[in-house]
């Protein structure tokens, strides 16, 4: 397969995690599509590296594995935190930040 | 001659900041101990200098000690300098001699106040301030002292600042003397401008050699030694209490009876007339401003004695006593007798501050009271202070052999004799001199009445008080008998000049001041018997009226003139006047200033008007902040957006070099950062928006087919990215 085939799911996962995290109210999916966005990236960072035979990317993409992983785990933490203390996890909801 | 002047007034002021910072730990005695030997050392270090290093040195400027540069700017330089000459060591000795009495005297007097120490500490800084004052060589240094006294004055009037009456007074004083102040201040700016130096003897040098920038004429025909003349009198009016400043002094008279003796009597207030006859060589320089002073003088003389008339309080009327008397002193330097003036500044010095010392005597026995008609008979009961009181009197009043016959006939005479106005101005003299006569015909009368009332007769004190009557301790009366002692003897110093030893004063001061007038010793013996008449005409007169108590006479005059004896007791309503002419729409200009300025545009406008300003600015930002983190979110894209698509645009070139030869151009770029990736350059030479040249070259030329002006446009694009940024400039083709 053409690298630009891999290019454009990388680009159209990116847009729905995009889509995701702009739209979605459930701070859960949120979290999901950020974890969509870094998914997108590293398949990009896969497929150039594959075209231009070079391996610093099958590296790179190693770190946003362990990067995602660390987010989900702070992110995760952040919304059962929030959910315990006001018993949802709609961001509509969770406005404190409002002047 | 260098010499350690300093030290004379650095010894109170030492003392005086000592005593702030520390007397309240120190008992009475440690106080006044110390007070009263930085002054007597004071004393001790002056008369030293005055008496064996002076007079070998008075004909050369006497001593001077430069302690250092106090400021300097381009090529003014103004040193922290004293000089002690023929006048300010005499005056030097009568402040320090005066000083150390009256510093004796309070330890009586004020034995058993609370604020001791802070008394003495000011007392002290008074004569550190004065003796810096008449010490001081240049008008800045003269100007520190000045304020100095003034300040001290406030301080000490309103020493006892629990009464308001006290307090008011103090700024009463203070107020009248800046008044004055910005005389002095304009007065030593003109001649700085006009003589460029704030030094005295350099000033008075001009003066002497009549230089032409003192004599310009600066303002209405004037020249300009006029003008700082008539400035520096009216800071002189101020400080010395004279018409229209003088409202002040018989007010002071709330403060410490020796403050009264120190400040506003023997030293502070005669600071005026030692000022002008300092410069008196600019005087002399503009016989118009010598004239003024005269004048102001001889007015002052006669009103201050009439208003002494009807005055009922002890201190009162000797504050009318020293107006009229310092009005005496301003005749003798307005009229070019200088000499004569300080001589009776010097015997004036002993007797007032006798009176006044006596005055505290006898408030210290009536129980602080110093209203003279509920006195009388005293002179039983307070034998010694009855002495010394009947000899200053006597002085006062001009009788002959006491000293203030003499300095005032010295001043009397030097007014008819005098020859500095000049033909058109030749009235002022003889006007003065007589007006000075009446004045001591009332000043005679006065001071006679006081006499009468307070020390002969029947006592008319409540029985309490008058139980209570006793004579006051050593360390009063033993001042008082010095003064009285002064009071009678000063007069020597200045013995008519045919007579032997005559004119000493006139002598010893004409190398500070010029040589003084001669007299024919006819005119002098016609004023002597006509100022003796006066004197004793004075004195029947009073008796006549009020002796043993206010007689038959003296009700009979009341009831036949009652408006002229109220509007006389009522001191001719001036300060009246002066509280509708000036405090009442100085105070309404300042509520108005107040509520408009300062309420509507600063507290308003401005602060409000900014506070308000922020807070609606804040209040638009706020719809900003949703809450949202989304929107957050997508706000920071975009910021991310437009941050990449910034830096990914093409450096800006670091020169364009634009060559024209005739009608040919050539235009280099130089890159303005190494990048990667190469850039395009298009060049748009003729300004019609197509590219003319077009490649990765950054540099190009072109020729025009016509003359005119042309707009060259480049525009640089990073085909990486696709991003551009464009140079314009304009190009004159000819």
């Amino acid at each position: 397969m053409p690298t630009y085939a891999y290019i454009l799911v990388s680009l159209a996962l990116f847009f729905v995690g995009t889509a995701g995290v702009f739209l979605r109210r459930n701070a859960l999916i949120v979290l999901m599509s950020v974890e969509l966005q870094l998914a997108a990236g590293t398949l990009a960072l896969l497929a150039f590296s594959r075209a231009l035979g070079d391996q610093r990317g099958h590296v790179f993409a190693f770190f946003v594995m362990a990067i995602a992983a660390a987010e989900a785990a702070v992110g995760l933490a952040v919304v059962v935190s929030v959910f315990r203390t006001r018993r949802t996890t709609s961001l509509d909801e969770v406005n404190d930040l409002k002047g | 001659m260098l010499s350690q002047l300093h030290i004379i007034p650095l010894l109170p002021l030492l003392s005086a900041a000592y005593l702030i910072l520390a007397g309240r730990h120190h008992s009475r005695r440690v106080v006044h101990h110390v007070a009263c030997m930085a002054v007597g050392a004071a004393l001790l270090v002056s008369a030293d200098a005055f008496f064996f290093a002076l007079p070998a040195l008075v004909e050369s400027g006497g001593l001077t000690d430069v302690v250092g540069t106090w400021f300097a700017s381009g090529d003014l330089r103004v040193d922290l300098a004293l000089r002690m000459d023929a006048l300010s060591g005499l005056m030097c000795l009568v402040v320090t001699f005066v000083g150390a009495l009256i510093h004796i005297y309070s330890t009586g007097y004020m034995a058993h106040d609370e604020d001791y120490a802070r008394f003495f500490a000011y007392l002290n800084l008074f004569c550190g301030a004065m003796l810096l004052l008449v010490l001081g060589d240049s008008l800045p240094v003269m100007f520190i002292g000045w304020e100095g006294v003034g300040l001290c004055s406030y301080l000490l009037i309103g020493f006892w600042y629990g009464e308001a009456a006290n307090a008011s007074a103090g700024k009463k004083a203070f107020i009248t003397n800046r008044v004055g102040d910005l005389g002095f201040l304009i007065g030593m700016f003109l001649l700085f401008r006009a003589a460029s130096t704030f030094d005295i003897p350099a000033i008075v040098d001009t003066a002497r050699a009549g230089s032409a920038t003192l004599t310009a004429t600066l303002w209405w025909g004037q020249p300009v030694a006029f003008w700082a003349a008539l400035f520096l009198f009216l800071g002189a009016a101020g400080k010395s209490a004279q018409i229209p400043l003088y409202v002040w002094l018989p007010d002071a008279m709330a403060g410490p009876t020796p403050v009264s003796a120190l400040i506003h009597a023997a030293t502070m207030v005669t600071a005026g007339v030692y000022m002008v006859a300092r410069l008196g060589a600019l005087y002399l320089l503009a016989p118009a401003a010598l004239a003024v002073v005269a004048v102001v003088g001889a007015l002052t003389a006669l009103f201050a004695a009439v208003i002494a008339f009807a005055q009922n309080d002890f201190k009162k009327v000797l504050a009318y006593s020293t107006i009229s008397q310092l009005g005496f002193m301003f005749v003798g330097v307005g009229t070019g007798n200088f000499a004569g003036g300080i001589f009776h500044l010097f015997t004036h010095a002993f007797f007032k501050a006798g009176l006044f010392l006596c005055a505290g005597s006898v408030m210290h026995a009536m129980a602080g009271s110093g209203d003279i008609t509920r006195m009388g008979g005293l002179c039983r009961k307070l034998p010694w202070t009855t002495w010394v009181f009947r000899i200053c009197w006597l002085a006062i009043c001009g009788v002959p052999v006491f000293s203030g016959f003499f300095s005032k006939d010295a001043i009397v005479t030097g007014a008819f004799a005098t020859e500095v106005f000049g033909p058109h101005l030749g009235w002022v003299g003889p006007a003065a001199g007589a007006s000075l006569l009446a004045a001591a015909l009332g000043t005679a009368f006065y001071m006679s009445r006081l006499y009468f009332l307070v020390f002969t007769g029947e006592c008319r004190a409540d029985p309490h008080t008058r139980e209570h009557l006793h004579e006051s301790p050593i360390e009063m009366v033993g001042p008082l008998l010095v003064l009285g002692l002064g009071a009678l003897l000063a007069g020597v110093v200045g013995l008519p000049s045919g007579w032997p030893h005559g004119d000493l004063i006139g002598h010893w001061l004409a190398p500070a001041v010029g040589r003084s007038l001669e007299v024919s010793s006819g005119l002098e013996w016609r004023v002597m018997a006509g100022s003796t008449a006066i004197a004793l005409a004075g004195i029947g007169l009073a008796r006549l009226f009020f002796g043993g108590g206010a007689r038959e006479p003296a009700r009979r005059f009341v009831a036949a003139l009652p408006r002229l004896v109220a509007v006389v007791r009522g001191k001719f309503f001036v300060d009246e006047i002066y509280q509708g002419l000036v405090v009442r729409p100085m105070r309404g200009l300042s509520r108005l200033l107040f509520l408009v300025v300062d309420r509507i545009l600063i507290d308003r406008l401005l602060v409000g008007g900014w506070a308000v300003l922020v807070e609606s600015m804040g209040r638009l930002l706020r719809l900003l902040q949703v809450g949202d983190v989304q929107r957050y979110l997508a706000v920071f894209a975009i910021g991310l957006a437009a941050l990449v698509y910034v830096m990914a645009r093409p450096a800006t070139p670091s020169e364009v070099k634009i060559r024209v030869e005739g009608r040919n151009l050539a235009v280099e770029l130089s890159d303005g950062e190494a990048r990667p990736g190469k850039l395009d350059y298009g060049f748009d030479f003729d300004g019609d928006g197509r590219e003319d040249v077009l490649g990765p070259t950054p540099s190009a030329s072109w020729s025009y087919a016509r003359p005119g002006r042309y707009r060259l446009r480049v525009r640089i694009t990073d085909p990486q990215w696709n991003t551009s940024r464009t140079i314009e400039r304009s190009i004159d083709i000819r």
